[in-house]
């Protein structure tokens, strides 16, 4: 393949403006990665075709269930409402899976060490996955989106609706990946892999379930429009201090030094051997100085 | 503040006017008309109980291959994390470029390109794509990132493995492509841990001439930590030996080669000798256990080593009749000190 890098014609085929422009400089580092590797990842693909396959599949047992005649109002919402059950699937379940596992390789890996030393911080490396697993919820509703169309087709469902419930099944995807982030960047070794592994799927399980219930709600209860508004702001206020904390954990999770430790200064002797330890940024600091034992006794219980 | 002459300040950095003392003492004799790129000072490291690095102090300079040698868990990986900005000291610091490894990570970070010992390789990515990654991460753009990572294919000699997938790399080459990841933003310092480690002895040959050329031709300070002593001569002009955290001693190759800890030699005067013959050899070494002064004979194919304790005349006699003997001597010679023999002499008797 032409890459970037390999000099002589670089520039001028099709192939390598499109790649320009597609990686840009602007692009945070861990997304411009992360997509490339999306590219060639095979969980990727699969899923995508998963999805097509299950939307023809739908579309089969709607043409196949449909004598002739009026199947145009009921048949086009349950098809949609189909439709959405897959996309929450593939947004909800596996984009979680795949973010939890790109989040721990990252540590386990001791890719991190590098990733940090050059530079990257926690932040940068969350909203690069986030934002892969965004783009990946975005993919598989452009796979579902012709889909969504016949449905409309059909009518019996409302433009509006279909737009809010979009929306939400991206917020729930957004939730999730959120969720699969944090316990991936929680993981340390085997164990809490095994452990918070079982956990990230328990969790995308239910949020899964969660957007697609809600999905359906929006989708058949769609008149009562106020009541709608009223939960979905409900929900924002409950979930998006429950993000926010997640994003928190996993910063902290992914920084390899805390910032707030300030190492001591070392007071030594005539012979060059250490007297005493002050505390940095003290300024009497000879009231404070400790020594060995009591610095080891400090550090052991902070 | 508050410093008496005996507190070495942690926290100064090279541009501000601090007294210095001791540390200015050693830098104009090892190397006057420069800077220290990398200044270790009283660094400690606990953990807990353990004291993984205990008061560790060097100075490296510009185009100097500095060795970190020390047996299993001697605190050169954790001493290594910390001049990375991976890991912050209970006590001390680390200057690199004149820059805190504690008050200015970022500044450091841009200075110095870290190797670690093991580094995991992502699935789906090429070299290339790798190279990029790193380069973007450094805030290189368009062409000059181009630039920079065409640099690194040449260097490393990696331009043909460009589009190969990183974790189909062999070991020699992805350690190859290690270094050349630490130099995609043109560091001033390179740590390297444990670089030839599993490297099979051509790759060690090629990487040391690599790490040669950086030194030489680019002027970049390498700390490189190795168990491989050998190798690290070659390599380094100069070395640090560290057991249990703390440094046993630090200076030139030459130095280190030359220095003689075990106190008994100089009471008891013993002195190693070499003896190489064109044939007899094992009648010399029966011959030798005979005479007066000489004890614990090594047996070699054609080089017989003993230790000696007469002074220079009984050693003079001692050819004389050795000649007289019908010896074909082609060399009589004290026995030069390898970096093996200084390293287990001085990390002699420390069990961590
Ligand atoms: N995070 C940690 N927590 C507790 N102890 C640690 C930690 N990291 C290192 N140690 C301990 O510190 C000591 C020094 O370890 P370090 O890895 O620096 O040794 P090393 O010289 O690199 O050894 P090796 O040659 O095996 O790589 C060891 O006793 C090790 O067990
Ligand atoms: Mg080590």
């Amino acid at each position: 393949m032409n890459r970037a890098a390999s000099g002589d014609q670089a520039g001028t085929s099709w192939l390598d403006r499109l790649e320009e422009m597609l990686y840009s400089d602007r692009l945070n580092p861990v997304f411009s990665r992360e997509l490339r590797r999306m590219v060639k990842s095979r969980t990727f693909a699969i899923t995508f075709q998963l999805v097509l396959l299950l939307c023809w599949l739908s579309y089969l047992a709607l043409v196949l269930n449909t004598s002739t005649g009026s199947w145009y109002m009921e048949q086009g919402l349950t098809f949609c409402s189909y439709l959405f059950v897959i996309l929450a699937l593939s947004s909800c379940l596996v984009i979680p899976v795949v973010l939890f596992a790109l989040a721990a390789e990252e540590r386990q890996e001791s890719t991190l060490e590098m990733v940090v030393t050059a530079g990257i911080t926690p932040e940068q490396i969350l909203s690069g996955l986030l934002s892969i697993g965004m783009l990946q919820a975005l993919l598989y509703a452009s796979a579902i989106l012709p889909f969504i169309a016949i449905s409309y087709v059909m009518q019996g469902v409302d433009l509006l609706a279909l737009l809010l419930t979009f929306g939400l099944t991206l917020f729930g995807s957004l939730a999730s990946s959120v969720m699969g982030m944090t316990l991936g960047a929680c993981v340390r070794g085997p164990t809490t892999r095994a452990i918070l592994g079982g956990l990230n799927v328990l969790g995308s399980f239910i949020l899964f379930i969660l957007t697609a219930s809600c999905a359906q709600f929006m989708l058949y209860q769609f008149d009562d429009l106020p009541s709608i508004m009223a939960g979905g702001v409900c929900v924002l206020a409950f979930l998006a201090p429950i993000l926010a904390i997640l994003l928190g954990l996993a910063i902290n999770h992914l920084r390899m030094t805390d910032p707030m430790i300030k190492p001591y200064r070392v007071l030594l002797d005539e012979n060059g051997d250490v007297k005493k330890f002050i505390p940095r940024y003290q300024n009497s600091g000879y009231q404070s100085a400790l020594t060995e034992e009591e610095v080891i006794r400090e550090i052991t219980n902070r | 503040m508050n410093d008496s002459d005996s507190t070495v300040d942690q926290h100064l950095d090279l541009n501000t006017s601090e007294p210095e003392g001791e540390q200015a003492a050693v830098a104009t004799a090892t190397a006057p008309e420069r800077k220290p790129v990398l200044e270790i000072r009283n660094l400690h490291r606990f953990f807990g109980k353990l004291k993984a690095v205990n008061n560790v102090s060097f100075t490296a300079y510009p185009g100097q291959v500095m060795g970190f040698i020390g047996p299993n868990g001697a605190g050169k990986t954790t001493t290594m994390r910390i001049i990375a900005t991976l890991d912050l000291p209970t006590a001390g610091d680390v200057f690199v470029c004149g820059h805190s490894v504690v008050d200015d990570p970022e500044k450091v970070r841009s200075k110095l390109g870290f190797m670690p010992d093991s580094f995991g390789k992502y699935s789906n990515m090429d070299v290339v794509e790798y190279l990029d990654f790193f380069a973007r991460a450094y805030g290189f753009q368009g062409q000059e990132r181009k630039d920079a990572i065409e640099r690194v294919l040449i260097f490393t000699e990696l331009r043909k493995l460009a589009d190969k997938p990183i974790n189909s790399l062999s070991k020699g080459m992805s350690q190859r492509l290690g270094l050349g990841r630490t130099l995609i933003h043109d560091p001033q310092v390179l740590i390297l841990d444990e670089p030839a480690a599993g490297l099979d002895p051509r790759a060690r040959v090629e990487l040391r001439e690599l790490i040669h050329l950086l030194a030489t031709e680019l002027d970049k300070t390498v700390l490189i930590s190795s168990h491989i002593l050998t190798e690290l001569g070659e390599i380094c002009d100069s070395a640090a030996i560290i057991e249990a955290g703390k440094i046993l001693i630090h200076g030139s190759i030459e130095d280190l080669k030359r220095h003689r800890p075990r106190k008994k030699d100089q009471e008891t005067g013993l002195q190693a000798l070499a003896v190489s013959v064109l044939s007899r050899s094992n009648d010399l070494r029966l011959w030798l256990l005979e005479q007066p002064y000489v004890s614990s004979v090594a047996p070699a194919a054609h080089r017989i080593v003993f230790e000696f304790s007469g002074d220079e005349g009984e050693k003079a006699s001692l050819l004389k009749k050795m000649i007289g003997q019908g010896f074909e001597v082609t060399e009589f010679a004290g026995k030069s000190e390898t970096l093996e023999d200084a390293f287990m002499s001085i990390t002699e008797g420390i069990v961590q």
